[in-house]
């Protein structure tokens, strides 16, 4: 029996690729190439799932920056039964795409790769962004159907971001909350085995005596593939950890978590030496102690409710009293805002005990 | 955020026709907080003229708007809107984030109260406040308990909060 005879056009066995003909010599020359470039670039070609920076997602206590995200944060999920519940990140995966796909969904845009799945409710299953058409519905939470408005596909190399939880497999993005699927080994799988059969099909059907060998190179190519993913994966936990770590906040864009301990070590160090430094202090009986910086003399004490990013209360003596002038950060920054009236308030000295 | 200073009544409506901000995007996700916060303080000479009521009716009419300009700008979207009286600063402060938010940004513990409950505090810490000034004791170098400077005790601190969820689709 003879496979490939020679003189007949087999571009049909390959439509996605577009050629007009291929002859049987040059169809085993590709099909060989084509395993070697699957085997060696199958973990990040297909891995094209992810958000730009910039992408809201939604947290417990509103929204997050999805860059600004690490390993061990709280994000909200659907649970597909009128219900968000909260889930842990175990870890976020980065990796650039060469195409970003702009979806405007009621007014809000999200840019993600094309190979990012989102749920699509009238067919209740997930849907690559890249077959995301105008006019199509979304699921948004807390499970209602939001309407495509536009698509832009733009050829652009992007940095995207994504995140893999602990349960639940989903969250939600941008400022209607966009249930989209998680980053996981599922769909890396899924994608990679029916690209895998695909090309099994072509080439069992083309040469069965080359297969047992380029089996073996793609066998071998995938299982790098997968160590290479998981050494990028603890690689990439890492770097969480120590961002976790190092409190980085360079990033910007996120509101303090008062759960997270380098808050309250930030917070300590700048109140252990406000305290060294301060060259009075002050008791009360509404919000405890005050101390006061000797060198700009205002009076700081720590902020009880703790709204934001606000750890302390900040004062100035005047004349008739302690003028509250503003909130300032666990890094003693000011946190700014806007008069819109006259400005100060202050608290009588009446019955201050010197 | 906003300040304000009241002197009168009328002072407020500046923030009943402030345009509500929901555009973070990329980097602005912190100042979502921050965006449509407002801080309102009682003049000296507005202590004694400003009732509860009257405030409870402002807040009230600023629901409403509120709820008009969500449901004009952003017609499927809910908002968080809730209110707190900072005793520290003395001031009345409010502040709407997007979606329904389920664990509000506050380090302490919160306890949900009515605007009514809310109000009341505010006026009436305000008014004692500046009637009787607030007690302080003020210790220096030169003084005997200098050096006990003790951490103080954590005392676990609950926060009244008024909650509501505005252009609610539910």
């Amino acid at each position: 029996m003879r496979f490939l005879p020679a003189g007949r056009n087999y571009a049909k066995f390959l439509p996605k690729f577009g050629f007009q003909s291929i002859e049987a010599k040059n169809l085993r020359i590709f099909i060989l190439f084509y395993a070697l470039f699957l085997s060696l670039f199958l973990p990040t070609t297909v891995a094209g799932e992810g958000f730009a920076a910039g992408t809201l997602v939604r947290i417990p206590t509103g929204y997050m920056c999805i860059q600004d995200l690490c390993a061990t944060d709280e994000i909200l999920v659907c649970t597909f039964d009128d219900s968000i519940v909260s889930a842990e990140i175990t870890h976020v995966t980065i990796h650039e795409v060469d195409t970003i796909v702009r979806l405007e969904v009621e007014g809000d845009i999200v840019e993600l790769a094309e190979d990012q799945l989102l749920f699509v409710p009238l067919q209740r299953t997930w849907i690559p962004a890249s077959q995301i058409h105008e006019g199509m519905y979304l699921l948004g939470a807390p499970l209602r159907a939001m309407q495509v408005q536009s698509v832009e596909r733009i050829d652009q190399r992007l940095q995207v971001y994504a995140l893999t939880l602990n349960e639940h497999h989903n969250y939600l993005v941008g400022k209607y909350g966009i249930v989209v699927h998680n980053f996981g080994s599922m769909v890396f799988g899924a994608v990679g085995a029916a690209e895998g059969l695909t090309f099994l099909n072509v080439f069992l059907a083309a040469n069965p005596l080359v297969a047992p060998m380029t089996i073996a190179v793609g066998g071998a190519g995938l299982i790098g593939g997968l160590i290479w993913k998981a050494i990028g994966e603890i690689k990439e936990s890492k770097k969480s950890y120590k961002k976790d770590k190092n409190n980085d906040k360079s990033s910007g864009g996120q509101p303090e978590d008062p759960k997270k301990p380098k808050n309250d070590n930030q917070d300590k160090d700048f109140l252990k030496s406000l305290k060294l430094r301060s060259d009075k202090r002050a008791r009360t009986n509404r919000f405890g102690n005050l101390y006061r910086d000797p060198k700009t003399k205002l009076w700081w004490s720590k902020d009880l409710a703790g709204h934001g990013k606000s750890c302390y209360k900040v004062f100035k003596e005047t004349a008739r009293g302690l003028e509250w002038i503003f909130d300032a950060t666990a890094e003693g920054l000011e946190i700014m805002g806007k008069h819109k009236g006259p400005t100060g308030l202050f608290i009588p000295y009446k019955e201050v005990i010197f | 955020m906003y300040f304000i200073t009241l002197n009168t009544l009328d002072d407020l409506d500046v923030i009943i026709h402030e345009p509500l901000h929901f555009d973070g995007h990329a980097s602005e996700v912190e100042d979502l907080l921050y965006q449509n916060m407002w801080c309102i303080m009682l003049a000296e000479s507005s202590v004694q003229q400003i009732a509860e009521k009257d405030m409870v009716f402002f807040l009230n009419n600023l629901l409403h708007e509120r709820s008009r300009q969500i449901k004009c700008q952003y017609p499927m979207m809910e908002a968080t809107f809730y209110a707190w009286f900072d005793s520290q600063a003395l001031q009345l402060r409010f502040d709407i984030l997007p979606g329904h938010v389920i664990d509000l940004p506050f380090k302490c513990a919160v306890r949900i109260a009515t605007l009514q409950a809310i109000v009341h505090n505010f006026i009436t810490t305000t008014g004692n406040v500046m009637c009787s000034g607030n007690t302080m004791e003020i210790i220096t170098p030169e003084n005997d308990t200098w050096e006990n400077d003790a951490d103080e005790k954590e005392e676990f601190f609950v926060l009244d909060v008024y909650v509501t969820i505005l252009n609610k689709h539910r």
